[in-house]
């Protein structure tokens, strides 16, 4: 009998996390897994990371810098609560469209695109993770540095491998997944804009 | 003890727990749409038989044939999709479908191997009636984005199934094994023709 309750009493803890993977795990890291938890962020910054690490060790020096600054602007205006009126959500979804369609078909690309990718990616990624009403500021900054050092950790941690990954079946297979993601994205594309 | 708790209510109660926990995590938004998009392609034997199929005959079809199919086919399908989500009709739809796992089925039997384009125009016109069939139950899913990374992560390990499968032909054996494959695909898709005509 004591066994059953054993097993019995074993199966409670399980159910008391069922409901919360991300409840009480703090505000800066729920922060940092905020642009790989959403989905439209985390598409967009895993195409961005494929097309800049495809192109190379010149495209992150282009990209990063207009990317983190951008990203911080975006951030910072929307813990303000500053409303743009654009469909954010739509925007990141082009984005991962794009550029996982630029992977997939590898075309070399003029240095300039990724400034102005990373400048517009970040800034539609920082408008886009605003917080919850009813924090204090703390919590405020807290949530939103997260935000910034997890888009950042992101990109530059694929972009990085990516760029590493240089024998021929590897390309090929980056190529896959911007394909993939692209075809997705279109998909979701579609329906927003019926 | 077990006058008041006999086991088997235990037993029951410990059950009635562990449904409970089960279904916690299902109504999730993305959890949901992802598994519901991840099985739809596999739920259907006329869509694996025509995924795999394009696999095999993308083996048989070597380089570039070989990778250029699980790029090209996802971005064609997305394109039928969206057709769909749009509400755009396409006529015999399942009748494509069908066709496609007939068709596609015979050429790896065959070992046919036509010039690339028209290889790619005709696999991209099977891949337009996949998508359409998809794309319609796209806007019923908790969540489409997911459902939709689920269903193209799908169809896409389908392909590489078997083009993992297609990679036999290297063997001495291994042509006649993958012209079988082919034999079984196109009597499947001879059934689904009959059924769907």
């Amino acid at each position: 009998m004591k066994r059953w309750l054993l097993a019995l009493g074993s199966l409670l803890p399980q159910l008391a996390f069922a409901h919360s993977p991300i409840e009480g795990i703090g505000h800066f890291y729920g922060g940092l897994l905020h642009p790989v938890m959403v989905l439209p962020h985390a598409l967009a910054l895993l195409t961005f990371a494929l097309l800049v690490g495809q192109c190379g060790v010149s495209a992150m020096r282009r990209a990063y810098p207009p990317f983190l600054l951008t990203l911080a602007l975006g951030l910072t205006l929307a813990g303000l609560e500053v409303s743009t009126g654009l469909p954010l959500e739509q925007l990141l979804l082009l984005s991962g469209l794009l550029c996982g369609l630029l992977v997939a078909l590898q075309w070399k690309l003029p240095l300039l695109v990724f400034t102005v990718l990373g400048a517009l990616l970040g800034l539609v990624i920082g408008l886009d993770s605003g917080v919850d009403v009813g924090l204090s500021r703390q919590q405020t900054f807290a949530a939103l540095l997260g935000c910034w050092v997890g888009a950042a950790i992101a990109l530059i941690v694929i972009a990085g491998l990516v760029e590493l990954l240089r024998r021929p079946w590897q390309r090929i297979g980056i190529r896959i997944v911007g394909s993939w993601s692209c075809a997705s994205t279109l998909l979701v594309l579609a329906l927003a804009l019926r | 003890m077990n006058s008041r708790f006999p086991a088997h209510a235990v037993f029951a109660g410990a059950l009635l727990l562990l449904a409970s926990g089960a279904s916690a995590h299902a109504p999730t938004d993305i959890a949901g749409g992802f598994s519901s998009g991840f099985l739809h392609p596999l739920m259907g034997w006329d869509h694996v038989a025509a995924m795999v199929a394009v696999g095999l005959w993308g083996a048989f079809l070597g380089r570039p044939a070989i990778w250029v199919l699980p790029v090209v086919f996802p971005m064609v399908m997305a394109l039928g999709g969206a057709l769909g989500v749009a509400g755009i009709h396409l006529p015999g739809v399942e009748i494509g479908i069908a066709g496609s796992a007939l068709v596609l089925g015979l050429m790896v039997l065959l070992a046919a191997r036509p010039p690339l384009a028209i290889a790619a125009v005709m696999v991209g016109i099977f891949a337009i009636f996949h998508g359409h069939a998809h794309g319609t139950e796209l806007p019923h899913s908790a969540s489409p984005l997911a459902y939709s990374v689920g269903f193209v992560l799908s169809t896409g390990l389908l392909h590489l199934a078997g083009i993992a499968f297609g990679m036999l032909t290297s063997l001495r054996l291994g042509k006649p094994l993958v012209r079988a494959g082919g034999a079984v695909i196109a009597c499947a898709g001879a059934l689904f023709l009959a059924r769907a005509l």
